[in-house]
């Protein structure tokens, strides 16, 4: 008996391994590798591709509708590039706001040891994981409610009514995360010996941090400020909550899409995605070329510059707006709950508190609170298992490609969806799955489940080529010296090695997916996601029901967030 | 059998970097060869042409006069030991030795003695069960090495394989990796920048530089009859006395070197010629200029008598300037003094003579 | 020639004007608990080069660190010409300083990493860049000034390094391991070559090593580390020829040891090995006291048997060859004498028809043997003591020490 199934078990390990085997030949990798890409192409690109190649066939209607329609004449392009100036002057000063603030920030984490770093260090890091739509609310409340700061002035309104300046706050809030991630681990990987060697030849601190420290940030800081730049001209959930009647672009596309104005919302879609795109490539091409100005030093001013007391103070600064507009704004609404709990605090009424108002009143709005959250969470899992499977050949491809051109365009591709707008991403989807288009589906669970693996795709790719780049090459070469195919290799030596590479990028592709709100509205038809609903109880004013929504939310993505921490310190430990 | 031909073979990297350039030698079966140079020179590209991870752009590779060509790394029968020792660290000691024959697909029967042998010939048994990260340097790379011996393969390839072992224990390894190879009749070829590792270990050492095979020899070939300017460069210590062929009649020639004749082993170079006298540091014998019957000698001026133990270093001007350094061992009764004229003698026999390089020394033996 | 504007001195190429004296007074360094050096008593000459030997963490970087202020005394000073500067920033100090990994500047030129320096002190940049051409050249490399780091060799890296740390106004130059990460071929070329150019500009340097070769090839005086205290400073034919203590010893010269008790007859002492041997050696031990005996190999001359009656040394011994090696140049010989392993060296080039496996004389003299106190040997060599003291008795490849192997 026993000796039988030991046969057995060598019969099915030599037939795995000829299977590897196969799947190992060039021809069968080539394919492999064909269909990665088209995958990705049909899934990621297609859509931009088909919104791009609609707007040039059907430029004539675009023409009728856009600029000359007969009733409202070129009123449709004037709202557009009203709102598209609007939007560009707020992502420019919420840049220059993360930049500013973000990089002493992130030296102070890179560089400094104190108590609580790690919370500090997981605290930055947050307003990426929760859902825009709740930060977008609790920022609300905080400036523009009088639950808010204006407590402390015994306002009877909120400090900053909903409007520029509101979604400005609202955008600092959640895009300042991208800065201070892209150079802080650049920051502490970088050689302390060079700022020694600095020292040793005679230059300041604040010599060194400008003129070799810089120049090595340079590249993660332009990346940086980017990303942050298209996330604020793109953002959606939480535009529409502080927004008030001045309406950013991705708003409009919701509000003309919710119209079914079809050829003006994809005509403002195909604007935004070209200028993402623009920024995205001219950035990618020229990060190593901009030089740095100022190559003068000024020993004595700069020496001024490093003293300790200028230092402390530029700390404490950052820090302080650190707390006063990201970190308290965002978790506002946690405090908001309390206050809302039971009863109003300014009238007392039970029936305004948010017990009564979520599990009491008679429209139950916590079966919808949870049926809400148990499609969002169905939609992530769903997405993440899906992207797990396209994007790890993707990843390992990039990683391994030779041709340096093709590698740098593919990695430019995959970086897409990071970058334009969610709205118009689901937009595009909408346009080319839906009725418009293909007409394979229309908008609901389905549709939903494809724009997230769309635009979730990069941030699932990104990681895992970092973790495959990790894995010293002597390993594969090692691996299949000695006789293991090409996917025998990867099933018994990468793969252990990418353990906790994968789990990190599922985590961020869940948490990605669970939070988004723009591409979700436009391709939701009835089904209601958790970040939407919110938005829904924001504008039907139910604040308490929204807040423990939003608290919900929190509280899930921060769990998340440590669990990614956790996971990749220890691979990093290891 | 494991007889290992290179014919012709030149690997391009990229439009124009020619890593190795026209490589043509013959490694027999069970030979023990190092390949030595400069970063650069080409030695790790052979060695990964030798394991299929690259291919040659021209020329072929024969093992046993098959070609290699359109043989896969995991079909060349190789066995492979890294500088960084590449442990899966996600295995036990013996799963990664068993990894060979696990992934030719063998049986848990056939593997077990396999392992148990490889171990046994490393004297690793008593460790089978532990994990990388609780073991030190030296037993890694005796984990390595035992991973190739259960992978039943008959060539060994070593990419420095000392490199990350300190000092001390890379001497005790030497020896331990040469009975091993020779006590399992491997093929072994070995990657090194360290010349007296080579030297130590190996049947042959190959000197490459800028891509192309300088000198394929026997260690004592190497130190006594090197065949090119830069073998008897990079091969110990030599200096390189700049003079004109006076005679190339007798058995040893005449060279003129500033104002001075002296003989010179006769390599066929012709009479008129620019040359270059190779001679060992340690080949020069420096005397007091009171000393007499010395026939074959230059006169000089020492520049500093440095101590190092086991010899002496002494700095010495000759006449038409040029600085040479002769060792001479550190009992040498005499003590040499700043500005002290000196003669130094020039066995015949210990000299090699090779054409003048046109791009001066200096570059010819840019590495 | 080449002259610092801002300081006013020059530097003439044989010729030497300024330099600096360097002292560290009970210069003390502990990292919280760990202990970094301790009660580093040091005064190095104008224009003289030491080097500091001593095995990984035996306190060398901190000592150089230290210098270049770097890092701050947790007790004690350093003295730059008498004048206290423990407390003056490392960018105020004007120390040239050359790390094991070069660290270039990575996104600068060749040329902006030699000027970094003078750029920063403001100094005359067009003075600076005279200077950096001339000293290119003295190090042959020439032409590389457009090159960025990652496109010249190690050695180059290097070279470039040492400029750098030169043209910044430097007063004198501290070394930290600067050859480590070189091939060996490289590293004895630049040995030469450093110092030629710290001699040449009569510059005083610190060069930190652990290769002993390396510091005996540099170096005017050596400074031997231990567990961060010095054990020993003097001229490489100081410490090699009279090692104060075994560790000393053993670090200098590559030998082998033997134990065994001291006998004197007729003024005359013997070390007597357990099996009865008696060696003639030079010692101030006692009758009967317990000692170790270190012989460097370089100094066990080998002959044919046959040549017993024409040698005149104290000690003449038979022995089997097990072994002979030639590894550049040195041939290498193991040897079995007592039943023990010993490893000698011979330089090439001396012709002795020796076979292997064969009977041959090995013939030393008395004042060869640093003779030590076996318990002196143990209390210097306290916390590693067993691993020093036997890896020059021969560990096996497995562990397991092959003296112990019994006489057939």
């Amino acid at each position: 008996m026993v000796s039988e199934q030991r046969d057995i078990e060598v019969k099915m390990r030599r037939n795995l391994l000829k299977a590897e085997n196969w799947l190992s030949k060039k021809n069968v990798l080539t394919a492999g590798k064909v269909i990665t890409i088209v995958i990705f192409v049909l899934i990621v690109l297609g859509p931009i591709l088909y919104l791009l190649l609609q707007i040039l066939i059907n430029s004539k209607e675009i023409n009728s509708t856009v600029f000359n329609d007969p009733i409202l004449g070129n009123e449709a392009f004037l709202m557009m590039l009203r709102s598209i100036g609007l939007s560009l002057k707020i992502a420019a000063i919420v840049t220059v706001f993360d930049i500013l603030v973000g990089v002493p920030i992130a030296w102070i984490l890179a560089r400094y040891e104190f108590r609580g770093k790690n919370i500090l260090d997981t605290l930055v890091d947050m307003p990426i994981a929760v859902p825009t739509s709740a930060l977008g609310f609790s920022i609300y409340l905080f400036w523009g409610t009088n639950n808010g700061i204006s407590r402390l002035f015994n306002s009877q309104v909120g400090l900053v009514s909903q409007g520029t300046f509101l979604i400005i706050l609202a955008h600092i809030a959640f895009t300042f995360p991208y800065v201070t991630r892209s150079i802080r681990g650049i920051i502490s990987d970088l050689d302390l010996n060079l700022e020694k060697a600095g020292k040793t030849l005679g230059a300041s601190p604040f010599t060194i941090a400008r003129m070799i420290s810089l120049p090595m940030v340079k590249e993660g800081l332009l990346a940086g400020t980017v990303l942050a730049f298209t996330r604020s001209l793109g953002e959606t959930g939480a535009t529409l909550i502080v927004s008030g009647v001045y309406q950013t672009a991705p708003v409009v596309i919701v509000s003309w899409m919710k119209g079914l104005k079809i050829p003006t919302t994809a005509f403002l879609a195909f604007i935004l995605i070209l200028i993402s795109l623009v920024l995205l490539t001219t950035v990618r091409l020229f990060a190593r070329k901009v030089g740095l100005p100022w190559k003068k030093v000024f020993p004595r001013f700069e020496r001024k510059l490093s003293s300790k007391k200028v230092k402390r103070s530029r700390d404490g600064v950052s820090l302080f707006l650190f707390f006063m507009f990201v970190f308290i704004p965002a978790l506002f609404v946690i405090i908001y709950l309390f206050q809302w709990w039971g009863r109003s605090p300014f009238s007392g009424d039970p029936q305004a508190g948010m017990i009564y108002q979520v599990f009491q009143a008679p429209d139950r709005k916590f079966t919808e609170i949870f049926r809400a959250l148990g499609t969002s969470i169905e939609i992530a899992l769903i997405v993440t298992l899906i992207n797990m499977v396209i994007a790890t050949p993707m990843a390992l491809m990039i990683s391994k490609m030779k041709n340096k051109k093709v590698k740098g365009i593919l990695d430019l591709l995959i970086d897409i969806p990071l970058v334009i707008p969610s709205s118009a991403l689901g937009f595009s989807i909408f346009f080319l799955w839906g009725s418009n288009g293909m007409h394979i589906l229309s908008p609901g669970f389905f549709m939903i489940v494809i724009a997230h693996v769309s635009f979730t795709y990069s941030y699932c790719v990104r990681p895992l080529i970092g973790s495959f780049d990790a894995i010293p090459t002597m390993y594969d070469e090692a691996a299949t010296a000695f006789g293991a195919s090409k996917f025998t290799a990867f099933r018994k030596v990468t793969l252990p090695f990418l353990k906790s590479g994968l789990i990190a990028a599922a985590i961020m592709t869940f948490t990605r997916s669970m939070s988004e709100t723009g591409a979700t509205i436009i391709t939701m038809g009835v089904e209601r996601t958790i970040p939407v609903l919110l938005v829904d109880f924001f504008e039907a004013s139910t604040f308490p029901a929204a807040a423990f929504a939003s608290t919900i939310l929190i509280i899930i993505s921060f769990a998340m967030l440590l669990l990614l921490r956790r996971i990749t310190r220890r691979a990093k430990n290891e | 059998m494991s007889e290992i031909r290179f014919q012709h073979v030149t690997k391009i990297f990229g439009k124009s970097v020619e890593a190795v350039k026209d490589l043509s030698f013959i490694i027999n079966d069970g030979e023990y060869i190092s390949l030595i140079g400069p970063s650069g020179c080409g030695k790790t590209t052979t060695l990964r042409l030798l394991a299929g991870t690259i291919l040659p752009t021209e020329g072929e590779i024969l093992f046993d006069d098959q070609p290699m060509q359109n043989v896969r790394i995991q079909d060349r029968n190789i066995g492979f030991v890294f500088q960084h020792f590449a442990i899966f660290p996600h295995m036990t000691v013996s799963e990664n030795i068993a990894y060979g024959p696990t992934v030719r697909g063998r049986s848990k029967r056939e593997i077990e003695p396999l392992v148990e042998k490889a171990l046994k010939s490393v004297q690793m048994s008593n460790k089978a069960n532990l994990y990388p990260d609780s073991l030190s340097a030296p037993d890694w790379q005796k984990t390595a090495l035992a991973r190739v011996l259960a992978s039943e393969a008959r060539i060994l390839l070593l990419d420095e394989p000392l490199g990350a072992l300190d000092q001390k224990i890379r001497e005790e390894f030497q020896l331990f990796l040469r009975d091993l190879v020779k006590r399992e009749k491997l093929t072994a070829i070995h990657v090194t920048h360290d010349q007296a590792e080579a030297l130590t270990i190996s049947d042959r050492v190959a000197v490459l530089n800028k891509g192309r095979l300088i000198q394929l020899g026997t260690p004592s070939d190497l130190i006594y009859n090197p065949n090119h300017l830069f073998a008897s460069f990079f091969v110990g210590e030599s200096d390189f006395l700049e003079g004109v062929i006076i005679d190339d009649s007798a058995e040893n020639a005449e060279v003129r070197i500033g104002q001075s004749l002296i003989k010179v082993n006769n390599m066929g170079v012709e009479k008129g010629k620019r040359v270059a006298v190779a001679v060992r540091r340690e080949f020069f014998q420096v005397e007091p200029i009171t000393t007499k019957g010395l026939t074959n000698s230059l006169p000089g001026e020492v520049i500093e008598d440095k101590f190092l133990g086991l010899l002496r270093r002494i700095r010495i001007k000759l006449e038409n300037q040029q600085i040479i350094e002769a060792k001479i061992h550190a009992k040498h009764p005499v003590q040499f003094k700043e500005n002290e004229k000196v003669i130094i003698n020039i066995d015949p026999s210990v000299t090699r003579c090779f054409d003048f390089p046109k791009e001066g020394i200096v570059s010819a033996l840019e590495m | 020639m080449f002259r610092f504007p801002q300081r006013g001195y020059c530097f003439c190429i044989g010729d030497v004007i300024i330099m600096v004296r360097v002292e560290l007074k009970e210069a003390t360094k502990y990292y919280g608990e760990r202990r970094g050096v301790e009660d580093i008593n040091l005064s190095i000459n104008d224009g003289e080069y030491l080097a500091v030997l001593g095995p990984t963490g035996s306190g060398k970087t901190t000592t150089m660190y230290l210098i270049a202020g770097l890092l701050s005394p947790s007790k004690g000073s350093i003295l730059f010409d008498d004048e206290d500067i423990s407390n003056v920033p490392a960018e105020d100090r004007s120390v040239g300083f050359v790390f094991e990994e070069y660290n270039l500047f990575p996104r600068m030129t060749v040329e902006s990493n030699i000027l970094f320096g003078p750029t920063v002190k403001d100094l005359n940049l067009i003075e600076s860049r005279k200077i950096s051409r001339e000293l290119l050249a003295l190090l042959n490399i020439s032409g590389k000034e457009p090159n960025y780091p990652d496109e010249i060799s190690g050695g180059q890296k290097q070279r470039v390094a040492l400029a750098r740390a030169i043209v910044s106004d430097a007063r004198i130059l501290v070394m930290d391991d600067p050859l480590r990460a070189l091939d060996a071929k490289i590293r004895e070329i630049l040995q030469v070559e450093l110092r030629k150019l710290v001699k040449d500009l009569g510059i005083t340097c610190i060069h930190a090593t652990h290769d002993t070769q390396e510091a005996m090839r540099v170096a005017d005086r050596i400074a031997v580390f231990k567990d961060g205290m010095i054990v020993q400073i003097g001229t490489p034919e100081e410490v090699y020829n009279h090692p104060n203590s075994l560790y000393v010893a053993e670090f200098l010269g590559e030998g082998s040891t033997i134990e065994g008790k001291i006998d004197d007859i007729k003024e005359e002492k013997y070390l007597v090995l357990q099996d009865g041997s008696r060696i003639n050696v030079e010692t101030d031990l006692q009758k009967d006291e317990e000692a170790i005996a270190l012989i460097p190999g370089e100094l066990i001359d080998v002959y044919p048997i046959s040549m017993k009656k024409k040698l005149n040394y104290h000690n003449i011994f038979e022995a089997v060859l097990l072994d002979v090696r030639c590894v550049g140049e040195f041939n290498e010989l193991d040897l079995e004498i007592f039943g023990s392993r010993f490893k000698a060296k011979d330089l090439i080039g001396k012709e002795i028809p020796l076979k292997k496996k064969s009977k041959v004389l090995v013939a030393t003299d008395k004042d060869d043997y640093r003779i030590f106190p076996k318990k002196e040997g143990k209390m210097i060599n306290k916390k590693k003591s067993d691993r020093i003291i036997n890896s020059n008795t021969q560990v096996g490849i497995d562990g397991s020490s092959v003296k112990k192997v019994k006489k057939k």
